[in-house]
């Protein structure tokens, strides 16, 4: 259960990410939380569902999520738990986090409030989890043009813009 | 990379490698400064009360829409001290370009080739190897009276003849021309990849 994958790029479809967001926004409804994103390993968020509040924090939350999942990981491996972790919560007093494996290389993160009970999050999360893993497993690829895009026209364009945007 | 064709977003995940004090975290440091505050987040960093880097640092930089497309530069420092070796293996998941920061002083040359064998041993984990990823070196600490020859660092350090630049990280000498160089070779392989594929499976 992968997105579409070249050997070293992930792709999200067109067609996926609206479904994919639709399944994040349903979470979000039935449980009133803040935020819930779809990150890979690499810290990259793949889609999102957050409140206004968190627009500055969603890309932070990703990359601290990113890799302390992958700490946890690493922890599972040393105590001989063979399988990596399926959920890690980090519980707060007014706000808790909850990271829930969907496949292999991403994983959903849910913020949520106090006065939202555990479980109900644990159970709605856990439903969309396999959700999005169907979802993503039926993904299909990219389009040529899409591929000749990064082409030379767009990397001579890249460089002019990196040298307006990166000088001393 | 992580392509997300609905949004047009291309994210590149580039990691500064190194051993301990050899500029990593002024490189992040340099360009938090320097760049335009609409096309940065805040830079994060993780570190132990000695100011050294306990996690990673990191930093989000993006430039304006090119064809349509937007690209995102997720920028990491991975911590050089050596116990942190787990630690740097998991800021390596899902790298696509990296730079390494060597320490140009004669006496850290044994470091910097420790860093470096350590830095291919830690990306077979994920089945990548320096022979074949984009990378760039970055000669730092320039300035100091006690620094090594080019030609020595390149020799002892440069084994897959990549682009390699010469740095002050703490004045900013340098900093740009790597990462302008880092993004180029990256985004550029990921175009060789996504062009091997489509002929692979046509």
């Amino acid at each position: 259960m992968e997105l579409y994958r070249t050997s070293q790029t992930t792709h999200l479809p067109k067609e996926s990410a609206a479904t994919v967001r639709d399944q994040l926004f349903n979470l979000a409804a039935k449980l009133n939380i803040s935020a819930v994103l779809l990150v890979n390993s690499a810290g990259q968020i793949i889609a999102k569902h957050i409140t206004e509040t968190w627009q500055n924090d969603a890309v932070s939350m990703a990359v601290l999520s990113a890799n302390t999942y992958a700490a946890a990981n690493e922890m599972a491996r040393i105590i001989n738990e063979d399988n990596n972790f399926v959920t890690v919560l980090h519980e707060g007093i007014t706000t808790s986090v909850l990271t829930s494996a969907v496949n292999s290389g991403y994983f959903l993160v849910v913020v949520f409030p106090r006065q939202t009970t555990l479980g109900l999050v644990r159970l709605f999360t856990k439903k969309t989890v396999e959700q999005l893993g169907r979802i993503l497993a039926g993904s299909s690829g990219y389009s040529r043009k899409e591929q000749s895009d990064l082409g030379q026209e767009f990397q001579n364009m890249l460089s002019r813009e990196l040298d307006r945007a990166f000088k001393d | 990379m992580f392509i997300n064709w609905a949004l047009n977003e291309l994210h590149l995940k580039i990691v500064y490698y190194g051993p301990g004090l050899s500029g990593k975290t002024e490189n992040l440091n340099y360009i938090h400064k320097r760049i335009d505050p609409a096309l940065k987040s805040d830079l994060m960093t993780l570190k132990t009360r000695e100011d050294r880097t306990i996690f990673f640092d990191f930093i989000q930089l993006e430039v304006g829409r090119i064809n349509g497309k937007k690209p995102k530069f997720n920028l990491y420092t991975v911590p050089g001290q050596v116990n942190y070796d787990l630690t740097r293996r998991i800021c390596l998941n899902g790298v696509d370009g990296i730079v390494y920061v060597a320490d140009s002083q004669l006496d850290r040359m044994k470091a910097n080739l420790e860093a470096l064998v350590d830095l291919e041993k830690n990306l077979l984990a994920y089945e990548k190897s320096l022979e074949t990823m984009p990378w760039v070196i970055q000669y730092n600490k320039r300035d100091l009276p006690s620094a090594a020859p080019v030609d020595l660092m390149n020799s002892k350090l440069n084994i897959y003849n990549v682009p390699w630049f010469e740095s002050t990280a703490v004045t900013g000498g340098g900093v740009f021309a790597t990462l302008k160089e880092v993004i180029k070779e990256t985004v550029s392989r990921v175009h060789q990849d996504l062009t091997a594929h489509e002929k692979a499976t046509a």
